[in-house]
């Protein structure tokens, strides 16, 4: 163990002080920071982009009303509408900020449906203004204060509540409630995302250290010390973590950039998802990075030029991806057995369970066999490219060939 | 029977139809400084490897310092021929890095890294980056990089390569004093002077086989031409005169007598009967860059 952890810290600190990995490390949130202000310059919300977001429901709005349906305000609504005899009040009011939005409602709404508008809002926030559910309220309480009693007015107002239950046995749904299942579902496309970020960012380097270790041939002396698998593994490890870091860096930077409702919505739903799926996810997300990083390493050593080893590795990125394709199929029956087959096989199973797990109620076979297969593929996996790995790099300036690569596996086998 | 720090039989290593090495079998005894020869292509390089553990002998058996390549690996320096350190990364740093390879902890490897700096003279360079050595003080760097553990046996593949004569001096040096502390040599290289120089034994290949092995003394007299140099009081003709024109001839100021069926001691009391005042008296051999010429090219015919 300790040689592997010996090259494992070797390669985190000397490539994390790579200019080219501080710089890219630094750059995403740069410019996800100029990519925010150039939006909220753009929308003119640039203040708000900070405090308020697109929350436009705590603005004060303005009534001018034709229809007789709003005159008097009901309980409640004093402290959020104000309510003016004529336009000129209310336009008076609306240049001096003290309503953000005068409606003018007609005379013969009912059958019109129309109201007019000004407002001091702007971009999106001008539509979400109008089509709050703060507005829909309002309209719906005043138009049925009449007609219904308390109870069934209320009922209208509110959305219903839906509770799942599972198809065959009527007993609820694991995953019934709907913001869970949101949750949940990004908490899949997170991991899923983070996984194949991982992995590339990792395998950049891993090339790049190979490349640069076959070029200065001061591999053979490391070879002399240690043995592929043990090389390999701390490489991967030690590239692994580094990718990680990047990673974390990222989120916690677009947390910190988060003032508005976007930036909130991916971190926050980390916390709110089913504890199980947490866990399955980290699982999955560590022996999915184990594979590809070690064949990723074992790509690396193939070519004889960076580029060379680029084209090999990318058959495994592909691979890694192949779930996020198929991901609308996926949401519409994660059951199938298209997607059961790909969650057993080794190098589809860590993306495909990671997105199957918050969808629906996953076979527990299915997700013993998939850990156990994966678990078993990541010692063979960094064995195997242990060994291409081996015979890759003493290869100088000559591409190994897949039949040299399975005639020397056989012979080792 | 001395104690054997390296040993192998037998050893066959293939790749696909080509057998670079074939049943080779040598041994190296410890404290020794041993030559290991062959021209190009000879099969050395994967001799080394599988000596290394690096790659796996398809045929036969390695055991170093007792133990197999893998059981070893800490006790043994190896200084491979095509060799190079991390060019972007800092001296003393990548010497540290491959010493706890070896299995040292971090102040021990950094205590030796240093001292060895110091013996090479680069203990000014310790911070500098790998690229920014000149290639000399790189090919010391390497050196450092192999002893840097203290290794029992140290198998060194051109180890003179890119040295201006004073840094070969100073690796000369440096291999005898390892030597004297008991340390086991394996020396690999194409400057016949210095092996001939340093090694007490060698082992020739050619085509993956021995085609030489033994004490460096006895296969030079083996490939020796049956001359003696010598330098008498007495002038070239007087010794033609007494031994046969044929015999004698004259070079360099030196008289070159061919022994043809005597042995040296005779040649020796022939003169003394003869009265000739001998001043010197030299049994040639050859040097190590014939044999190895004379050895691979009876090997091609």
């Amino acid at each position: 163990m300790k040689p592997i952890m010996v090259v494992a810290s070797h390669e985190f600190r000397v490539n994390v002080r790579r200019p080219a990995y501080i710089i890219f490390t630094v750059a995403v949130p740069i410019i996800g920071l100029i990519f925010l202000l150039v939006s909220a310059f753009l929308g003119g919300d640039m203040d708000r982009i900070f405090t308020g977001g697109l929350d436009s429901d705590s603005e004060p709005i303005g009534i001018v009303d034709h229809s007789g349906l709003f005159d008097p305000l009901l309980p409640g609504w004093d402290d959020q509408v104000t309510l003016f005899a004529d336009e000129e009040a209310a336009r008076e009011a609306l240049r001096a900020e003290r309503i953000s939005t005068m409606l003018i409602v007609s005379a013969d709404y009912v059958e019109s449906g129309e109201v007019a508008y000004s407002t001091n809002e702007s971009g999106l926030r001008k539509q979400v203004a109008l089509e709050s559910e703060r507005v829909r309220s309002l309209f719906v309480e005043h138009l049925t204060r009449d007609a219904l009693n308390d109870d069934v007015r209320a009922r209208i107002l509110q959305s219903p509540t839906y509770v799942e239950l599972d198809a065959e046995t009527g007993a609820p749904a694991v995953n019934g409630e709907g913001e869970a299942w949101l949750a949940d579902m990004m908490v899949a496309y997170f991991f899923g995302i983070l996984l194949i970020m991982a992995v590339f960012t990792a395998s950049g380097y891993l090339l790049q250290g190979v490349a640069e270790e076959k070029d200065s041939r001061v591999v053979e002396i490391v070879m002399s010390s240690v043995s592929p698998f043990e090389l390999l593994t701390g490489k991967v490890l030690g590239l692994g973590a580094l990718g990680l870091l990047q990673v974390v860096i990222w989120l916690v930077a677009a947390y910190a950039l988060s003032g508005g409702a976007q930036g909130m919505l991916g971190v926050s739903f980390s916390f709110t998802a089913r504890p199980e799926v947490m866990v399955l996810s980290l699982v999955y997300f560590v022996l999915g990075f184990g594979i590809f990083a070690a064949l990723m390493g074992a790509a690396s050593a193939l070519g004889t030029t960076q580029q060379e080893s680029q084209k090999s590795a990318s058959i495994f990125s592909m691979i890694a991806a192949v779930p996020l394709f198929l991901a609308s199929g996926l949401m519409q029956n994660p059951n199938s057995t298209l997607f059961r087959v790909l969650s057993w096989f080794p190098l589809t199973a860590p993306t495909t369970m990671l997105m199957r797990l918050p969808m629906t109620t996953v076979p527990t076979i299915d997700i013993v066999g998939s850990i156990v297969l994966t678990a078993a593929a990541l010692p063979l996996a960094l064995w195997l490219a242990g060994e291409v790995f081996r015979m890759g790099l003493l290869m100088y300036g000559k591409r190994l060939t897949l039949p040299e690569i399975w005639r020397a596996l056989r012979n080792r086998a | 029977m001395p104690e054997q720090a390296l040993t192998v039989s037998e050893l066959v290593k293939r790749y696909d139809q080509v057998t670079a090495v074939d049943h080779l079998s040598f041994s190296i005894e410890r404290g020794e400084l041993f030559g290991l020869l062959g021209p190009n292509g000879a099969g050395k390089t994967s001799t080394i490897r599988a000596l290394m553990g690096i790659v796996p002998p398809d045929e036969g058996t390695v055991r170093l310092l007792g133990g197999a390549p893998k059981q070893v690996r800490g006790r043994v320096g190896y200084l491979p021929e095509e060799r190079g350190l991390y060019a972007k990364q800092r001296l003393l740093e990548v010497l540290v890095f491959l010493a706890q390879l070896k299995g040292l902890d971090a102040d021990t490897a950094h205590e030796n890294a240093m001292r060895w700096l110091e013996r090479v003279d680069l203990q000014d360079r310790a911070q500098d980056k790998i690229s920014e050595l000149s290639r000399g003080m790189q090919q010391k760097a390497q050196l450092v990089a192999t002893l840097v553990h203290d290794p029992d046996l140290i198998i060194l593949d051109e180890p003179f390569q890119g040295l201006d004569p004073v840094n070969v001096n100073l690796v000369k040096e440096i291999l005898r004093e390892l030597q004297s502390r008991g340390k086991t040599i394996a020396l690999s290289s194409h400057q016949m002077n210095l092996v001939e120089e340093l090694c007490d034994r060698i082992v020739l290949i050619n085509h993956g086989r021995a085609v030489l092995y033994g004490p460096l003394s006895e296969i030079k007299r083996k490939y020796a031409e049956r001359t003696v140099r010598l330098r008498t009081g007495a002038g070239t003709e007087a010794l033609q005169a007494t031994l046969g024109g044929d015999n004698v001839e004259h070079r360099n100021g030196v008289d070159i007598v061919h022994l043809a069926d005597w042995e040296p001691s005779d040649l020796l009391r022939r003169l003394l009967d003869a009265g000739i005042e001998v001043l010197s008296y030299e049994v040639a051999t050859a040097p190590l860059q014939d044999i190895f010429v004379a050895a691979v090219q009876a090997e091609a015919a």
